[in-house]
C-alpha cells in the first residue's frame, strides 16, 4: 500500500519523513548544542504525520474526494505515539506531553471532534496501520493517546515556564525542519564564513592603508560576542561591521526600522562583505522581499523562489530585517514557535533604537525578554539611547552588559543655531546659493506649504518635494534622486523639502539643514543627514531649528507627543553653535529618562501596549490576525482618482495578470511561472497605490478597483501630482501623517 | 466495599443555591447534602449516618420558571406596609419570583455508606420508598429506575476512561490536583481550564453558640463540575463492578 | 404520630389537550407563555404545578362544603391560618401548610398529594394571537391599542401522586381522621382530577384526562411519568410497554378517550384499556378496598 504525504509532486509519507530526517540531521550537525532533547525531536519527526495514513486523507490526497468530516492528521498521529514504550525508554510523562503535544499542533488548527468521533477514526487507522511499512518503526500499535499526555489543552507560560519553553523550542524546530522538507530547502545553513570574509576585508583594508584595524567600537564587540551587549556609538563609525563582528559564525538577525535601510545595508553584506554564494549567506527580509530579490537578481543567476523560501523560513544564516518580521512572536499566536525557537539559538543586532515608535519599542522588550529567556543573544547598537530602555530591561530582569559609548570627539559635525520662530520660508530662500539644501517638515501640509512659497512666490529652480504622500512609483523615484544628489561627491545642487520620512539611516549628506523642531531624538536624526561624515570646516552654522517661537511646530499634539516638544524645546532654548557628538549622547540620555517621562502620552502608550501583548493569551490569536494588528491599522492603501485614470489601460492589465488561474494541464514549471508573474504584477500594481491616514481617507473613497472577490483597491479622490503629492481639497487642520515616531 | 448505585430521572426541577432568592438558582446536579438528606428521609434516619455519595448526571436545558412567592418572617406581626397577606394578627409578603428549573436531568448516584450494614436497609428504602421520592424540593419527584448493590474498589487504570457524552460529575478537587482527571477542552480559544469550581454541603453540625442560638456547621466540598471527564490511564481510582467511575466525596 | 398503614401509593399520569393555559413574564405587549427546551433543542410550553394545584383546590370546593360567601375581598389562604387544620381541610391534609407562631419555629406539613409540571407534548411554532380593543375605542372615538399573546394548542402530559398512607395523619396535632373520610377525600381528589378545568383569558380550558395510566401501588415510584409521548397525533405504545414491569404491570390500568389519537386500536389492543370513566371508578374502588382492609 502506498500511502501519500504530498499530492504535487507525489510524495509518500516515507519519503516525506525522510526528507525531515535529512534536514534533523543538517540541524544537528550545523548547532550541535542547540537546548534541545534531539531524540525527542528525532521522534517528533518520525511520528508527526503517521496521522496521514487515515482513509479519509488517502481519499483526499489520492483521488480529491472529500469525505464528511476529517480530523485533522496532527491529531491521529499521537495514537502511533507508544507512550509505554516510550516510559520504557526513560521519558518522563512530562516530556511525553511536550512531544505529543508539538506533534498534535504541528498544524495549528482548530479542534472540533468529540471522544466519539475521534475513537471511531483511531479503530479504522488499525487497519491502516497494518498494510504501512517503514523501516525506522519496528512496531506500529494503534492506541488512542492518554489524556495524560493530550486532550485538547494546551501548555501555557503561566501555568508552568519551563514546561512551556522546553515545548516551545521542540515543536519550534519541529515545524522549521518540516516545514523545510516540505519546501524541499536545507533547514540550515551553517554560518562559517563571516569572521573570515570580515578579516579578508579588513586584509583588503590594510593594502590600501596598513593602519587599519578595528577601531574601538569593533573591538568591544568582538571580545564580548558572548554576551548581551548595549553601544552607544555615533554616525559613521562602521556600526554595521561591529555587528557582524558580534555575531561571528552565529546565526544571526540584523534588524532596523526602515526597508530602505535594510535594501542598503543588505547590499553592502552581500556584495562587499560575504562576496560570495550571497544566496545562501544572506537574506533581506520585510514585507517587499520577493520584488526586491526579483529587481535585484539576474534572471537564471539565482533560483528567486527558493531563495525567497529560505529567507521566509529563516534558514539563512544572516538575515537583515525589520523588527516586525521576528518580533511578531511576542503576541505567541498559532504557529509563533518556530520563530523564537530558532532566536533560542540566535543572536539578534537591534540598529537604531531610538526610531521605534512606542508599540514597537513595547514588542522590543518584550521579544528581548523572551530571546533571552531561552538563550538567544542580543546587542543593541544605536546613535543616541534614551534612559528608558535600559530601565524598561530592567524591569524586565533582562542581563546585559553596562552600556558603552563610542565617540570620536575630535570631530565636530554640526553647528546649530536654535531660531524661536516658526519656520520661515524667507530664511531658507537667503541660504540658498548653490548648495545642497535639505527642509525637514514635521507634517505633510507643511512642507506642501513651503514648497509652494518657495516655487511660486521666490521662483526658485530645482526645489523638490519628498513626503509620504507620494504614490510608491514615484516615491521610488524621488528616493533615488535625493540620494543620487545627497551624494558627498555629487556635483548637483538644490533644495529639498520633506518630513520625517528622511530622518532613517537613508544615506544623504546635504550642507544646510533647515528643520522645524519636532522631539530632540527626531532632530539629532535629522542633523544626521547634514554633515554626515565631514567635520565643519567654517564659521557659522549648518542647521537651523525652528522651535515654533511662542506657540508649537507644526504636528505637535497629534504626531509628535506634546510634552516631549515642550521638554526638547526648553534643553534647546538659547543653543548656539557648534554641538560634540558626546554632547549630543549626553542631552538624548538626560531627557529621555523614565522620570521625565512617565506622565507622557507616549510612556503610558508604550506601558499599555506591553500590558497588552502580555494579557493576550498564549495560542489565542491566529496568524492573520496577529499581522492585522501588528500593522498600522490607521493607515490605508489607496490610488489616487488621477492615477487611477491615467494609468488605467496598465491596471488592468495587471488585474488580468494576477488573476490568471491555473489550468490542470500545467506542468509545475509552469505554474511556479504563473505564480511568479502574479507576484510581479501585484507589485506593479502596488506602485500605483499611496497610504494615507484612514481619517483623511475615509469620506473620500469614491470608488474601488476590484482584483478579485476578495480585495479590491479604493479609489482616492484628491488632488495630485507628481511634484507635490496628494493634496486634500476641503480645508482641514494640520495633516497626522507622522506616526508618533518618536524614536 | 459495597455501595448502592441508583438511576433516576426528573424533569422540572431545582437543586436550590444558598443564598440565591429574588430568582432561586440551581446547581447542575443535586449537592451531596441533598442526596444525603433523600437518602436519610426515606430510611427515616433519626441523626446522620456517614456516607460518600459520588454525583453524575446530565440535563438539557434551564428554564426560568415564574411562580408566586409567599413569604414570612415567623412570628412577624403584620404591617399593612409590607404585608399584603394578614393571618390573624401574623403578616405575609405575597409577590413573584423566578425560579430556575433544570429540563430533563438524568442522574447517577452511588452511595457509600461508611456503616456498610446499612447497605441493605437503604437500598430497601429506596427500592420500596416509604412517600413518593423527591430530590431536591419537595414537588420535584424523581422516577427511581435502577436500585443495584454494587462492589466498589480502587482500581489502576489500564486505559484512558471517558464519561459518556454530555455526563457531567461533581470532581473533588483532589483527583484534578492529582491530575488523575483531566477535562478535555482546557486550552480552546484561550480558555485556561474548563469546569466551574463550587464549594458543596455536604453534612453539617449544630453549633451552640449560648443563649438558645444554634446554627448549622456545614462540612462543604471543594469540588469542579465538569462534563468532558477523562479518567487517564495508571490513576488509582473507585470504580464499580459495571466499570462506572465512582467519585466519591 | 405515626401511620399503621402499610405503604400505598397512587399515581396518575394524564394526558390532557388545552391551549395556552399558562403565561409567564411578558416582553413588551406580547404575552408569552412558559416555556422550556428539551429533545432536539425545541420549545414545548408547560403549565406549571402551582397553576394545576390552584385548579384543583378550587374545584375540590365544589365537592365540599357550602360556597363562600360571595364578594369578601379578604382571601383566605388557609394554609397559613393557625386554626386551620387538616381535620376540617382537605386542601392542607393533601398539599401541606406552613403557619407562622410567635415562640416556636412554626408548624409545617409537607405534601402527601404531589404534581409534576405538564409540559406539552408537541412542540410550540411560535403562533402569536393578535389583540386589539377597538370596540371600546371606536365608542369614545379614541386610538386602539393593540397587544400579542403566544398561543399554542397541544397534548400536555402531567402526573399526580398521592402517599395514601400519610393522608389524615398530622404529627404537629396529633390528628387522624377516619379511614372513611380518608377514603372519601381521594375520592373526591380523583373526581375533581376527571372533570379538571381551567379559566383563563376569558376562556375555560378543559383538562380532562383523554388518556391517563396509574393505579393503586405497593411501590412509590411514578415510573410513567416520562414515558408517555405523542408523535404525530399517535400515542407512543412502545414506551409504556418498556416500563410495564411485572410488578406494576397488574396494577396498572389505562384508560382512553376514544376518537383523538389516530392509532386508538393499537393502544387498546396493546394496553387493554378502559374508558375514562371505567378507570376513575376502578380507581376508587381500590383506593376504598386500602382504607377498609386496614
Amino acid at each position: 500500500m502506498e500511502y501519500l504525504a504530498k499530492s504535487e509532486p507525489k510524495e509518500t509519507i516515507q519519503e516525506h519523513t525522510e526528507n525531515l530526517i535529512k534536514n534533523y540531521t543538517l540541524l544537528k550537525t550545523a548547532y550541535p548544542n542547540l537546548n534541545v532533547n534531539w531524540d525527542m525531536l528525532f521522534k517528533a519527526c518520525v511520528y508527526h504525520d503517521l496521522g496521514k495514513m487515515n482513509f479519509k486523507f488517502q481519499e483526499k490526497i489520492q483521488r480529491g474526494k472529500r469525505e464528511g468530516k476529517e480530523i485533522h492528521h496532527g491529531i491521529l498521529s499521537l495514537a502511533f505515539l507508544g507512550t509505554k514504550e516510550l516510559r520504557k525508554q526513560g521519558y518522563t510523562d512530562r516530556q511525553i506531553k511536550i512531544l505529543a503535544h508539538s506533534i498534535a499542533y504541528h498544524h495549528d488548527r482548530d479542534l472540533d471532534y468529540d471522544f466519539e468521533e475521534l475513537a471511531e477514526e483511531i479503530e479504522s487507522l488499525k487497519t491502516e496501520a497494518g498494510k504501512f511499512n517503514y523501516q525506522r518503526l519496528d512496531v506500529i500499535n494503534v492506541k488512542k493517546i492518554s489524556a495524560k499526555y493530550f486532550s485538547k489543552n494546551r501548555i501555557y507560560m503561566t501555568e508552568d515556564t519551563a514546561l512551556f519553553f522546553e515545548y516551545v523550542l521542540l515543536k519550534g524546530l519541529l515545524n522549521r525542519i518540516d516545514y523545510a522538507a516540505s519546501a524541499h530547502i536545507d533547514v540550515e545553513i551553517k554560518n562559517n564564513f563571516l569572521l573570515s570574509s570580515l578579516n579578508t576585508m579588513m586584509e583588503e583594508w590594510k593594502m590600501s592603508n596598513p593602519v587599519s584595524t578595528w577601531n574601538e567600537l569593533q573591538s568591544f564587540m568582538l571580545k564580548n560576542s558572548e554576551k548581551n551587549v548595549v553601544a552607544i556609538a555615533e554616525t559613521g563609525m562602521g556600526k554595521t561591521e561591529a555587528g557582524l563582528l558580534w555575531i561571528g559564525d552565529n546565526k544571526g538577525f540584523f534588524t532596523l526600522p526602515l526597508k530602505t535601510a535594510i535594501n542598503s545595508i543588505y547590499s553592502r553584506i552581500a556584495t562587499k562583505i560575504v562576496a560570495q554564494d550571497y544566496q545562501e549567506r544572506v537574506g533581506l527580509l520585510h514585507s517587499d522581499t520577493y520584488s526586491e530579490y526579483i529587481a535585484r537578481t539576474q534572471p537564471n543567476e539565482v533560483d528567486v523562489d527558493e531563495y525567497f523560501s529560505k529567507t521566509k523560513q529563516l534558514s539563512l544564516p544572516l538575515t537583515v530585517c525589520t523588527l516586525d518580521q521576528i518580533f511578531d512572536f511576542v503576541y505567541r499566536y498559532r504557529g509563533f514557535e518556530s520563530k523564537l525557537a530558532t532566536l533560542s539559538y540566535s543572536k539578534v543586532v537591534i540598529d537604531e533604537v531610538q526610531m521605534y515608535s512606542p508599540d514597537l519599542v513595547a514588542y522590543l522588550i518584550l521579544g528581548l525578554y523572551f530571546i533571552t529567556k531561552v538563550g538567544g543573544k542580543f546587542a543593541i547598537l544605536t546613535a543616541t539611547l534614551p534612559s528608558l530602555i535600559l530601565d524598561l530591561l530592567r524591569e524586565e530582569n533582562i542581563d546585559f552588559l553596562p552600556p558603552q559609548t563610542f565617540t570620536n570627539d575630535n570631530r565636530v559635525r554640526h553647528s546649530i543655531k536654535v531660531i524661536e520662530e516658526k519656520l520661515d520660508v524667507n530664511f531658507i530662500s537667503n541660504l540658498y546659493d548653490n548648495n545642497k539644501i535639505l527642509i525637514i517638515c514635521n507634517t505633510v501640509k507643511e512642507s506642501q506649504r513651503v514648497y509652494s512659497e518657495l516655487v511660486d512666490n521666490w521662483h526658485l529652480q530645482n526645489v523638490n518635494l519628498f513626503h509620504s504622500g507620494f504614490i510608491k512609483k514615484h516615491r521610488k523615484e524621488k528616493e533615488e534622486k535625493i540620494i543620487r544628489m545627497g551624494d558627498r561627491n555629487s556635483p548637483e545642487s538644490g533644495i529639498w523639502v520633506t518630513t520625517q520620512i528622511v530622518e532613517a539611516s537613508l544615506d544623504i549628506d546635504f550642507d544646510i539643514l533647515v528643520t522645524e523642531l519636532s522631539d530632540i531624538n527626531g532632530l539629532f536624526q535629522r542633523l544626521g543627514r547634514c554633515y554626515r561624515g565631514r567635520n565643519i570646516d567654517f564659521e557659522g552654522y549648518n542647521c537651523f531649528v525652528f522651535d515654533g517661537g511662542s506657540g508649537d511646530c507644526t504636528g505637535v499634539g497629534h504626531v509628535i507627543d506634546k510634552d516631549i516638544f515642550r521638554m526638547s524645546k526648553r534643553v534647546l532654548k538659547g543653543m548656539e553653535g557648534k554641538l560634540k557628538e558626546s554632547e549630543k549622547m549626553d542631552i538624548v540620555k538626560n531627557l529621555y529618562t523614565t522620570d521625565n517621562l512617565r506622565n507622557t502620552e507616549y510612556y503610558k502608550m508604550l506601558k499599555n501596549n506591553m500590558e497588552y501583548v502580555r494579557s493576550i493569551e498564549d495560542y489565542e490569536m491566529k496568524k492573520d490576525e496577529m499581522r492585522k494588528r501588528f500593522r498600522n491599522i490607521n493607515a490605508i492603501d489607496v490610488i489616487p482618482k488621477i492615477i487611477a485614470e491615467t494609468y488605467a489601460d496598465e491596471i488592468e492589465d495587471y488585474i488580468i495578470r494576477i488573476t490568471k488561474t491555473y489550468s490542470k494541464e500545467m506542468s509545475i514549471e509552469e505554474k511556479r511561472k504563473v505564480k511568479k508573474d502574479k507576484v510581479i504584477a501585484r507589485n506593479l500594481l502596488r506602485e500605483f497605490t499611496v497610504s494615507v491616514p484612514y481619517h483623511r481617507a475615509k469620506d473620500r473613497i469614491v470608488d474601488q478597483i476590484d482584483i478579485n472577490e476578495f480585495n479590491f483597491i479604493p479609489i482616492l479622490n484628491c488632488n495630485y501630482s507628481k511634484e507635490r503629492g496628494v493634496e486634500y481639497t476641503k480645508e482641514q487642520e494640520a495633516n497626522g501623517e507622522l506616526v508618533d515616531n518618536f524614536f | 466495599m459495597k455501595a448502592i448505585r441508583v438511576k433516576l430521572s426528573q424533569d422540572l426541577v431545582n437543586y436550590k443555591k444558598p443564598a440565591s432568592f429574588q430568582l432561586k438558582e440551581t446547581y447542575p446536579l443535586p449537592p451531596y447534602s441533598t442526596v444525603i438528606g433523600m437518602v436519610h428521609n426515606l430510611c427515616g434516619f433519626e441523626s446522620y449516618k456517614e456516607m460518600n455519595i459520588s454525583v453524575q448526571g446530565k440535563h438539557f436545558s434551564k428554564v426560568n420558571d415564574l411562580y408566586t412567592r409567599y413569604e414570612f418572617k415567623n412570628g412577624m406581626a403584620y404591617d399593612s406596609t409590607r404585608h399584603q397577606l394578614k393571618v390573624d394578627k401574623y403578616g405575609i409578603s405575597k409577590g413573584i419570583s423566578t425560579a430556575e428549573l433544570l429540563v430533563d436531568v438524568e442522574l447517577v448516584l452511588h452511595i457509600i455508606p461508611k456503616d456498610q450494614e446499612l447497605i441493605e436497609e437503604i437500598s430497601g428504602a429506596l427500592l420500596f420508598p416509604k412517600e413518593y421520592p423527591s430530590l431536591g424540593r419537595r414537588e420535584d419527584l424523581c422516577v427511581i429506575n435502577e436500585v443495584k448493590v454494587v462492589e466498589v474498589m480502587e482500581k489502576e487504570l489500564e486505559e484512558d476512561v471517558e464519561l459518556h457524552k454530555n455526563m457531567a460529575a461533581y470532581i473533588p478537587s483532589a483527583l484534578i490536583k492529582k491530575e488523575s482527571v483531566i477535562l478535555e477542552g482546557a486550552g480552546i480559544g484561550g480558555i485556561v481550564s474548563s469546569g466551574t469550581r463550587y464549594k458543596i454541603n455536604k453534612n453539617y453540625i449544630i453549633k451552640n453558640y449560648g443563649k438558645n442560638k444554634c446554627f448549622r456547621e456545614w462540612q462543604r466540598i471543594d469540588v469542579v463540575y465538569s462534563s468532558k471527564i477523562i479518567v487517564v490511564e495508571e490513576s488509582t481510582v473507585l470504580v464499580d463492578e459495571d466499570g462506572n467511575i465512582v467519585f466519591a466525596a | 404520630m405515626t401511620s399503621n398503614l402499610k405503604p400505598k401509593g397512587l399515581s396518575l399520569t394524564i394526558i390532557f389537550e388545552a391551549e395556552s393555559a399558562n403565561y409567564g413574564e411578558s416582553v413588551g405587549n406580547v404575552a408569552s407563555l412558559k416555556k422550556l427546551a428539551r429533545g432536539k433543542g425545541e420549545q414545548y410550553t408547560y403549565i406549571s404545578r402551582q397553576a394545576i394545584r390552584h385548579n384543583i383546590v378550587e374545584q375540590l370546593g365544589e365537592f365540599v362544603a357550602p360556597v363562600k360567601a360571595e364578594g369578601s375581598g379578604d382571601k383566605k389562604v388557609i394554609q397559613f391560618q393557625a386554626d386551620a387544620t387538616i381535620k376540617d381541610y382537605p386542601e392542607i391534609d393533601f398539599f401541606g401548610y406552613l403557619k407562622t407562631e410567635k415562640g416556636t419555629g412554626g408548624k409545617k406539613r409537607s405534601a402527601k398529594v404531589r404534581l409534576s409540571n405538564a409540559i406539552s407534548l408537541e412542540t410550540f411554532k411560535g403562533d402569536l394571537d393578535f389583540l386589539t380593543n377597538k370596540g371600546l375605542a371606536d365608542r369614545i372615538k379614541e386610538n386602539m391599542n393593540i397587544a400579542q399573546a403566544e398561543v399554542h394548542k397541544s397534548y400536555y402530559r402531567y402526573t399526580l401522586t398521592a402517599d395514601l398512607d400519610q393522608i389524615g395523619i398530622d404529627e404537629e396535632y396529633d390528628i387522624e381522621i377516619p379511614n372513611e373520610e380518608k377514603a372519601r377525600r381521594v375520592k373526591l381528589l380523583l373526581n375533581t382530577v376527571s372533570m379538571l378545568y381551567r379559566d383563563i383569558r376569558g376562556r375555560r380550558e378543559d383538562l380532562k384526562p383523554i388518556f391517563a395510566i396509574g393505579g393503586v401501588y405497593n411501590i412509590k415510584n411514578p415510573v410513567f411519568q416520562n414515558v408517555l409521548d405523542v408523535n404525530d397525533n399517535r400515542l407512543v405504545v412502545e414506551q409504556i410497554k418498556g416500563v410495564l414491569y411485572d410488578n406494576i404491570k397488574d396494577d396498572t390500568l389505562c384508560g382512553l378517550v376514544e376518537g383523538k389519537f389516530i392509532n386508538d386500536r393499537e393502544v387498546k389492543s396493546e394496553l387493554s384499556t378502559v374508558s375514562m370513566p371505567e378507570l376513575f371508578k376502578v380507581l376508587k374502588t381500590r383506593v376504598n378496598t386500602y382504607y377498609e382492609s386496614n
